[in-house]
């Protein structure tokens, strides 16, 4: 039954094979009109299906930091991460993985402010694959390279969304992964901070650790990855050096991701349904 | 099974949900019990006290109904909790490594504990009532097990779907009120015509209420056929909830 399946294998660490992915898109007429409001109104639960990658073909090998452009900026290389990970399945051709990807996606937006910091770390811990006697044992590593001495047992309602990131960041090195798929800042937080996870980063690259990374800036992308793969309506159009890479797409056209805002998490067992249905029987 | 692996993972989140639940209101923990509580006292007043001409089922009814109204709060909260299992999660679905059904079995989880926790209304029921069941009680526990399978796959089923179709919880809730008229929830199943019980025995939620029954009241046992015909469709309903959530997957993740 398991979504995700591992290769041990497999000589590349992550290998695509033919993959092509559509996606369901939602379009909203834009406008403040009344009868663009009533089009919006009418309209907003059609959807259409959009191709995101077409006959995608690429192999990572192991020990290789590939940053992944999207040359349209348009926001493709999340599932193209996710794919590699395994959290979403293709339409056509197969991805297939030596060990677990980790993703790191949404940081910021992963913390449930209503739980204090340490219970986030359970439950993104446990996201990830994580054991909770695992977490546990990691828990010092993770306070302390985090720095969260003060704040481990706050509502995470309290944190800035830099510090956010960073619970997200570190427990998601805390899982010892060899492979990463990471979107947004690869490295976070404050001046200080930078320099703990360079540090960290520059450990995990002499151990031999893959990664693919995606909206980064020109030089994080010189400093730390091997290889660049650019795509251009779906398709790979270049698959070579960072410096290749930067030339074609140009060095001010790449930025880093921004974080989607924060949301308050949906209370799941919220059951004013059933109330509701209690009241008229 | 992969559930299985993070099961530790499992329990984790099913206590966080639990606490956290019952953590914000004032009566805690007794809301388990006063919900289906309430509901149980309408339903004996109306149908004993006010209605009590036509006996609906075993005596005394007040235990008859409190016996089956659990259960049935059970199937019930935990089938349209299930509408939505995934739609509650989106937001970690993208970055989870967990199996994608892990969210239906932490939503069933929780609601099954619920249910756990109201279990003492039978024992005071019993107890108001004076009445203790015989030998053939272990039959509860078999009944709970049917109902626990039956409800895996439902929520699968109703699970998927939803995600897919926005409209579908409110269906869910349509049929849910009809089978709460349709199930032996407030009557028994020998009350149903001879003509319709085969009819009648097709929901698998006859066999399981009325095994839960049995061991208060042996005379409320179904002929074989009829339980055999119960099983079945509940495992007709996990083989499709299976067969649905296994097609659907790809298109549950892109939703996230």
């Amino acid at each position: 039954m398991a979504r995700i399946h591992l290769d041990p294998d497999l000589a590349a660490a992550v290998e695509f094979d033919d993959v092509s992915l559509t996606m369901p898109r939602t379009t909203r007429r834009k406008g403040d009109g009344r009868s663009a409001r009533l089009r919006r109104f009418a309209q907003e639960t059609s959807r259409v299906s959009e191709p995101v990658l077409e006959e995608v073909t690429f192999s990572v090998a192991p020990g290789d930091r590939v940053a992944v452009i999207d040359q349209a900026k348009r926001g493709h290389t999340s599932e193209l991460l996710r794919l590699a990970a395994g959290t979403l399945i293709p339409d056509h051709g197969h991805v297939r993985r030596k060990s677990a990807v980790i993703p790191i996606l949404r940081r910021a937006g992963l913390v449930n402010a209503k739980l204090t910091v340490r219970q986030n770390i359970f439950v993104i811990g446990i996201l990830l694959g994580l054991s909770p006697d695992e977490i546990n044992e990691r828990m010092d590593w993770i306070v302390e390279t985090a720095g969260l001495g003060k704040v481990i047992d706050v509502y995470a309602r309290a944190c800035p969304p830099e510090l956010r990131r960073r619970i997200v960041w570190t427990v998601s090195m805390a899982t010892q992964a060899r492979i990463f798929a990471t979107q947004g800042s690869l490295i976070v937080g404050d001046e200080q901070y930078r320099e703990v996870g360079w540090s960290h980063l520059e450990t995990l690259k002499d151990q031999g650790v893959t990664f693919m990374v995606a909206g980064q800036t020109a030089p994080v992308m010189e400093r730390f990855c091997t290889r660049a793969i650019v795509l251009e309506e779906g398709r790979v159009v270049l698959d070579g050096t960072v410096a290749e890479a930067l030339t074609k797409v140009g060095r001010g056209a790449v930025k880093e991701d921004e974080d989607e805002p924060p949301v308050e998490d949906l209370d799941l067992l919220d059951n004013r349904a059933e109330r509701d249905e209690w009241r008229s029987d | 099974m992969s559930i299985w692996r993070s099961r530790q993972a499992l329990f984790l989140l099913v206590r966080r949900d639990l606490s956290q639940k019952y953590r914000k209101l004032r009566l805690g923990y007794l809301w388990a019990i006063l919900e289906p509580l309430g509901m149980s006292v309408t339903m004996w007043f109306v149908f004993e006290v006010l209605l009590g001409g036509r006996k609906m089922g075993g005596q005394p009814y007040y235990l008859f109904l409190t016996v089956a109204i659990l259960p049935w709060w059970w199937f019930t909260s935990g089938i349209s909790s299930s509408t939505k299992a995934f739609a509650g999660f989106s937001r970690t679905l993208p970055v989870s490594v967990l199996p994608t059904q892990f969210s239906v079995v932490r939503v069933l989880i929780t609601r099954t504990f619920d249910f756990l926790f109201s279990l003492p209304l039978i024992v005071f029921a019993m107890l108001i009532t004076w009445t203790f069941p015989g030998i053939q009680f272990g039959f509860f526990f078999l009944a709970f097990a049917v109902q626990l399978v039956l409800m895996y796959g439902l929520s699968l089923l109703v699970a998927s779907v939803s995600v897919l179709v926005p409209d579908f919880a409110r269906i869910v809730r349509i049929l849910l009120r009809a089978a709460f008229y349709l199930s032996p929830v407030l009557y028994s199943l020998a009350l149903v015509p001879e003509g319709a019980r085969t009819a009648a025995a097709l929901n698998p939620l006859a066999g399981i209420l009325t095994l839960y029954r049995v061991g208060w009241w042996p005379e409320e046992h179904v002929p074989m056929f009829g339980y055999a015909l119960s099983f079945g469709v509940a495992l007709f309903f996990l083989v499709a909830g299976i067969v649905t959530f296994r097609r659907l997957e790809h298109r549950i993740l892109k939703e996230a």
